[in-house]
């Protein structure tokens, strides 16, 4: 970060500036700024997010030189990267951690875009494209849970991939190419190892450069308040000021990673024996809580509809106005702008408790 | 001498410096990670369990196939023959009795031939096979197909 | 008694209309004994004889050919009814010692019961006039005969305890007699009862026959214990009669095995059978400080401490594994040393501390990496919090150093 006139990285920009329109850029870099106020500290949320990507990318390519994708030698693969393998134990645990927190701050990241109400035009497609990365990410955190092939991995993909074949009509052959399958087998490893490693994070990249391109092109949104108060503005430079900030952000969340990773390490627990009876108290991993717990709230008919298929269409329909928010507050109504605020406070609540409830279950 | 004590270069320089300190504690374990260790995962599908000049015909070896007990037989005829070496009466080690041409069980007298069928004594079934390759002179053993 | 035997006929064949009695030889007895109170025409429909084509006249003479009760048993027709127990053993005995008979029919059959029989004392003590003994029919029954091998048959293995327990643990029935009645009490308590009554274990765990002989049942001879327990225990006897003790035992007339195990009531060993103290199955001949009891002391102290190690082991791998490290190899040489132990155990039999010493060396061996294993995960613990102890260091130096660099920005606003 030297500023010195003797910089020797000088020489190298000029050569580089000599071919590529630099500057043009530098200027933009430049000229980008991030609002300041009190809800600033929410902002690094959606970098947090980028950053978790990244260390989940690095660690995960590093497990990719140990790890031993089939049935009968996964297990052993990851106890040897976990026991033997040099800091295994730690690229392992970071990787484990990293995807908690990673959904954790995307979902924290959605309900601070949501509460601030910059959904809104002109970023509707920011919203949607930024749901469908949470989308992917459970898509991910499903994918990687099995990859162990534990006792706890295996069954808790049989009943997660189970609610999948509750959807009417489609449910079924969904759940069959997931699975590989009629059950959950040595087959349904790999498939799950294709989507963790390659289809996803293509999916993921795509949606994550469209995310960004979009908030590039149109700038961080501003508080609405400042619509009516212009006299409030005030922003920062992205470099250096917001970046260094950010940057600081970024390395306390690697250290909290390391400490989670060597207080906390991430269990292996049992091989998955597809002959032994399920244990007790199966639960899918945190994220997936409230739909399960929900579920379990069903009663065994609602009408013509079975339980379960009802509970999933109550989430679906709630999913589905979650989406569509940017439509139906669009900032004209004041009343159904509160309406959509406090509902978004009561499903934040919802999940809260749902997710309380499973984890004590 | 004055820009020596540049107070915006000393931080300058202690920036640069504890980034690289630090950029060292992340790079170091995953280079450490990335180089092999030298202990080698415990085979779980493939083992080398022998070689040819190691057993002499009519003898037997105990080995570790990932982490169960296994045993390998060469034959009085120089073949090679191997079996989870679990005894499939109440799980005892069994091991080979050249005396007898047999694979023995000392916890009740159980006796199996070499193809692992019980032919004698408590164990009512036979001995859990593996297969055998040969790849020069090594021996390997590997799950059933 | 005629009109009785009129009824007796009218009512069979009223009855008869689902018999099989045509189905199996007895020929025309059994249009009137299939239907019969004792259930005898009943269990001949499962007889092995019955399916071999043998009729009752085989047994019971008569003349089978006629379904008239007073024809059929007329005088001259070699009736005799119901065998007595000396009867019944010369009728079963009568075919089944036949060699030229058996070895056409059923070749693989023994043919020596009888012979056997005859020495036994169920025997001799008929042959005395007392019929309260046991006889064929006793054990194998009489008219639904099964193979020994039928789960059904009481002489079934896991079924024989009790068919010889019948009279041998009716204290009441054997009052008369001079032998204990607590042997089956004591046989169900024993590890053997438990493994074949319990697990079902038909191939491995011994019944009464087992030890003692089917036909000529009796006790195993004093100077030979060692070869009836050594026919599945095989590596102890081999080890007990090449120790010094088997000679000590010869001369002293002390039953092998019997002596420290026990017969009936042979229970799990434990390892406070070793020394030299009161209590101590040792201490039955070697008194503290006598010629044995150092050895006995040397089992007793050695056992202990491999114990001892196996505790401390179980606490440390617990701890480290609580603790989040993998403790998978050193649970594989706690598996190997407790095999070592059981081999070990056997190895007593041989009373010789040289024996035991190499094992003992084995163990400690498996032992030691155990806790090496625990120890290297505690110490490995350890260099992970340091280490991250210095990456957090470096990372709040350099934090801090930031936040000044961020101080020296050119002010907002």
């Amino acid at each position: 970060m030297s500023t010195s006139p003797e910089n020797p990285d000088r020489a190298l920009l000029a050569w580089v500036k000599d071919r590529y329109p630099v500057s043009k850029f530098v200027d933009w870099a430049k000229h980008k700024t991030v609002p300041i106020g009190p809800s600033a500290f929410w902002y690094y949320f959606g970098g947090i997010t980028l950053f978790l990507f990244f260390i989940q990318v690095g660690t995960g390519i590093l497990l990719m030189f140990y790890y031993k994708g089939s049935s009968d030698t996964a297990f052993e693969s990851v106890r040897f990267i976990s026991a033997k393998v040099p800091f295994g134990w730690l690229i392992r645990s970071v990787h484990a951690w990293s995807a908690n927190l990673m959904i954790l701050s995307a979902f924290i990241h959605m309900f601070s875009v949501f509460f601030m109400r910059a959904y809104r035009k002109p970023r509707e497609l920011t919203w949607l494209s930024g749901i469908a990365l949470l989308g992917i990410l459970f898509g991910f955190g499903f994918s990687g849970y099995l990859l162990p092939w534990n006792e706890l991995a295996f069954f808790a993909t049989k009943v997660g991939t189970n609610i999948i074949g509750v959807i009417p009509y489609i449910g079924d052959p969904i759940m069959y190419v997931l699975r590989g399958g009629e059950e959950v087998t040595g087959s349904t490893l790999p498939r799950f190892f294709a989507l963790h490693v390659a289809l996803f994070p293509a999916l993921l990249t795509t949606f994550i450069v469209v995310h960004l391109f979009f908030i590039q092109l149109q700038g961080i949104h501003e508080p609405d308040a400042w619509k009516t108060r212009p006299e409030q503005r005030k922003t920062m430079p992205f470099f250096p000021h917001f970046f260094m900030r950010e940057l600081l952000f970024w390395l306390i969340t690697l250290n909290i990673l390391a400490v989670l990773a060597v207080f906390f390490p991430a269990e292996l627990g049992i091989e998955a024996d597809p002959f032994s009876p399920a244990p007790a108290g199966i639960k899918p991993e945190w994220y997936f809580l409230a739909t399960f717990e929900f579920l379990k709230y069903m009663p065994a008919h609602v009408g013509p509809i079975e339980g379960e298929e009802f509970g999933l269409l109550i989430i679906s329909i709630g999913f589905l106005g979650w989406c569509l928010v940017p439509w139906i507050d669009r900032g004209r109504s004041r009343r159904i702008t509160t309406i959509v605020m406090v509902a978004g406070v009561a499903i934040l609540a919802f999940l809260s408790v749902m997710t309380y409830l499973g984890h004590v279950a | 001498m004055k820009r020596l004590l540049d107070r915006r270069r000393i931080l300058n320089w202690l920036l640069g410096g504890s980034t690289f300190a630090w950029l060292g504690s992340v790079v170091y374990p995953v280079l450490r990670f990335l180089s092999p260790p030298p202990e080698q995962e415990a085979a779980v599908s493939s083992v080398k369990a022998a070689s040819l000049t190691e057993m002499a015909p009519n003898s037997g070896k105990i080995f570790k196939f990932g982490r169960k007990p296994a045993l390998i037989v060469r034959g009085p005829d120089g073949t090679f023959r191997a079996f989870l070496a679990k005894c499939t009466h109440l799980d005892c080690v069994v091991q080979y009795r050249p005396d007898k041409e047999r694979i023995w069980c000392a916890c009740h007298d159980g006796f199996y031939d070499l193809n692992g069928t019980n032919v004698s004594g408590p164990p009512p079934t036979p001995l859990d096979a593996l297969e055998v390759h040969m790849q020069g002179d090594d021996v390997y053993v590997t799950r059933k197909s | 008694m005629k009109v009785f035997a009129a009824a007796l006929i009218v009512v069979c064949v009223a009855l008869s209309s689902g018999a099989r009695a045509d189905d199996l030889p007895g020929g025309k007895c059994l249009e009137c004994h299939l239907m019969t109170e004792d259930g005898v025409g009943e269990l001949w429909q499962d007889d092995v004889h019955a399916r071999a084509g043998i009729g009752c006249d085989a047994c019971h003479g008569g003349d089978a050919t006629q379904d008239d009760s007073e024809l059929a048993k007329r005088s001259g027709s070699g009736y005799q009814g119901e065998l007595s127990a000396s009867e019944i053993v010369l009728s079963c005995g009568g075919c089944h010692s036949d060699v030229e008979y058996m070895k056409v029919r059923k070749p693989l059959l023994p043919v020596d019961q009888l012979q056997k029989y005859q020495t036994s004392v169920h025997a001799k003590l008929l042959a005395k006039g007392e019929t309260r003994v046991a006889q064929c029919a006793s054990c194998h029954g009489a008219h639904g005969v099964r193979e020994v091998n039928d789960a059904k048959s009481p002489a079934y293995a896991s079924n024989v305890p009790a068919t010889c327990a019948h009279c041998h643990a009716d204290a009441d029935y054997m009052a008369d007699f001079d032998i204990k009645t607590n042997q089956y009490d004591e046989y169900v308590q024993s590890v053997h009862g438990k493994a074949l009554l319990e697990k079902n274990d038909v191939r491995g765990a011994p019944a009464c026959n087992d030890c003692h002989g089917n036909h000529g049942a009796a006790p195993p001879s004093i100077d030979a214990i060692s070869n009836i327990c050594g026919t599945c225990h095989s590596y102890n006897a081999e080890l007990f009669l090449a120790s010094p003790l088997a000679p000590a035992f010869k001369e002293k007339s002390l039953a092998d095995c019997v002596a420290c195990h026990g017969k009936h009531l042979i229970t799990h060993t434990s390892d406070e059978w070793q020394g030299d103290t009161p209590g101590a199955t040792c201490r039955k001949c070697h008194e503290e400080g006598e010629d044995g009891s150092d050895l006995a002391l040397y089992f007793t102290d050695t056992f202990a401490s491999v114990r001892q190690s196996f505790e401390e082991i179980e606490q440390l791998l617990g701890e480290a594994e609580v603790k989040g490290m993998d403790v998978t190899e050193g649970e594989d040489y706690v598996e190997a040393a407790r095999q070592g132990v059981m081999q070990a155990r056997t190895l007593i039999h041989s009373f010789s501390k040289p024996v035991m010493e190499e094992k003992l060396i084995e163990i400690a061996g498996n032992q030691a990496a155990a806790l090496e294993v625990g120890y290297a995960s505690l110490r490995a613990l350890e260099s992970r919090r340091r280490g991250l102890a210095i990456s957090t260091l470096l990372l709040l130096f350099l934090t801090l150093l930031v936040a000044i660099k961020i101080r020296t920005l050119p002010p907002l606003g």
